[in-house]
């Protein structure tokens, strides 16, 4: 067996390894989500050449010398290209994107940006950050919140490595030292490791349960309704007792809080809730639960190179904020895109998909997506972690180096290579 | 009661208590006490049974194992369990029963022992 590092999610599980034997891969510690992962270099339908799109719009087969040539002359001719993806790619490579960018005057925007926004800019431009976030939590917090998110389809080890079960310094007990409280709009299979399993109502739910905690910690609550943002009041008077009562809580949230229908309304409310709590001598750390396994990376690159976070515009030569670029991809401002390790048209809104679709598009992906099937010029590159090495962030910040364990079939790049060719030949 | 108990706790076998299955009168209750311990059967020597379809290697089993944490201590501050002497361990994305005979429900000490039933997200393991 072999020591790995697995990029299946934002957890980015160090302590896994691998082998390969004649009755095929096996893996030691991984998550089925991991596992599947790191298996995807063995599938047949992987994209195993470079494909250009013709006049009568059917991919074919062609060299990768070509198929460079093509790619460097259709960003060239480009006015302004943007540029997607990232969050699945090592620092390195995002590194090579943003000197492309730079050099052929587009735009550069990661996953991030529509991912968690401003909340990840604040964090990560030293709003609130603390290195090694996970381990601290893993050896201190004594009460641990999910909200608006579901780890146990999400983040399969974030539980058992980071937050519930595991002991720590001064969790001498695991699971027993901690209180859970999970909280979302519906039933789901984290509950059931929780003390306070709070659902709220749609909508509103988080927005009114936020308030009356803030009232609560105020002092300034009375005797609260029968129902709390959709809770019921004795659940939500215990979990506010138990809150005052820790001594570190740790909340991890997503989409389901950020990206409900009060959504923005929801974040000053909880910054103002964990405020309240460090006033009052409680040790509260937040972070949100990121999906890809280099999100971060992708954030602090673009922050170390232009000092800004995501959205970067390069059409002029200082690298300025780009305007909601996704808005633009819909208006129609751009003449071309190039996709670096995402399927971004399952993922987009529907009228930036559709913009997108029609835009002359490069795509540099292991596997066939929709994006690839509609890019006009495909390059297959090697699984990040598997076969191609550089290093991530996980989703707290911490950078870690990866150890791939196998090599690309003959034929296939890096995607930092790839983009490397083409920065050489623009 | 005692028969139950030890049934409960696959020291006998249903066959044996032959009225069951030899008077007509029985015939209703041995069908339905057949049904009734059918999972049993299916489950280890420690009632305990393990739903690969269910499991998302997850690795709590791992984690909260007191077994695992005395004779691989670094899997009780959460790594995965590496060493082959755990009882559980999480193989090509799924968890698996390694070293059974090492599970405090094996027979003979039988300790009620659940908390890798209590810790499964998903509801893979079950003890019976």
């Amino acid at each position: 067996m072999q020591d790995t590092v697995c990029c299946g999610c934002s957890v980015v599980c160090d302590d896994v390894a691998v082998a390969l034997t004649k009755s095929g891969f096996q893996s030691l510690g991984l998550c089925k989500l991991g596992h599947e992962y790191c298996n995807s270099f063995t599938n047949r339908s992987r994209l195993k050449t470079s494909l250009i799109k013709t006049k009568t719009g059917k991919q074919k087969r062609i060299a990768l010398t070509d198929a460079l040539d093509s790619a460097a002359t259709l960003l060239q001719d480009s006015t302004k290209p943007l540029f997607l993806g990232w969050s699945n790619s090592p620092n390195e490579t995002i590194k090579q994107g943003l000197t492309l960018c730079r050099k052929v005057k587009g735009v550069f925007d990661s996953t991030a940006s529509f991912e968690y926004g401003n909340l990840l800019n604040h964090r990560l431009q030293g709003g609130e950050q603390h290195q090694q976030l996970l381990d601290l939590v893993r050896n201190q917090a004594d009460h641990i919140i999910y909200w608006g998110v579901n780890p146990a389809e999400s983040h399969h080890r974030h539980a058992s490595r980071y937050t519930v079960f595991p002991k720590g310094e001064k969790i001498p007990e695991g699971r027993e030292s901690r209180v859970v409280s999970v909280i979302d709009i519906r039933d789901t299979e984290s509950m059931r490791l929780a003390n306070h399993q709070l659902i709220l109502a749609p909508k509103t739910g988080d927005v009114d349960f936020l308030q009356a905690l803030i009232a609560e910690l105020e002092g300034t609550a009375g005797t609260p309704p029968a129902l709390v943002g959709g809770a019921p009041a004795i659940e939500f008077l215990s979990f506010s007792k138990q809150l005052r009562s820790a001594e570190f809580i740790a909340l991890f949230y997503g989409n389901g809080l950020l990206h409900s229908t009060h959504g923005s309304q929801s974040l000053p409310l909880l910054k103002k809730v964990v405020g309240l709590l460090n006033q009052n001598g409680r040790n509260c750390v937040t972070l949100p639960m990121v999906t890809y396994c280099n999100t971060i990376g992708a954030v602090k690159t673009s922050l170390k190179a232009t000092k800004l976070p995501f959205a970067l515009n390069f059409t002029s030569s200082k690298p300025s904020q780009a305007l909601k670029p996704l808005q633009g991809l819909a208006q129609g401002q751009f003449d071309a895109a190039l996709i670096v390790g995402w399927d971004a048209l399952s993922f987009l809104p529907g009228p930036a998909a559709k913009a997108l679709r029609n835009l002359p598009t490069i795509a540099l992906s292991t596997h066939p997506s929709l994006t690839t099937r509609e890019a006009h010029i495909v390059f297959p590159t090697a699984l990040t972690g598997v076969e191609a090495d550089g290093r991530v962030h996980r989703m707290d910040g911490t950078q870690v180096t990866l150890k791939p364990f196998t090599q690309p079939p003959s034929g296939i790049l890096t995607e930092q290579a790839v983009l490397q060719d083409l920065i050489q030949r623009l | 009661m005692a028969f139950a108990t030890r049934l409960a706790l696959r020291d006998v076998e249903l066959k044996e208590c032959t009225p069951l299955f030899e008077e007509e009168q029985y015939s209703d209750q041995c069908k339905e006490l057949t049904e009734l311990i059918a999972p049993l059967l299916t489950a280890e020597e420690t009632g305990l049974s393990l739903d690969e379809t269910k499991c998302t290697g997850c690795g709590n089993c791992v984690v909260v194992c007191p077994v695992d944490a005395t004779v691989e201590p670094n899997t009780a501050a959460g790594h995965a369990a590496r060493s082959g002497k755990t009882v559980f361990a999480v193989e090509n994305g799924i968890a698996a029963i390694i070293n059974l005979e090492k599970c405090r429900r094996f027979p003979p000490d039988r300790m009620n022992c659940r908390v890798c039933e209590q810790g499964c997200y998903v509801k893979a393991i079950e003890i019976w």
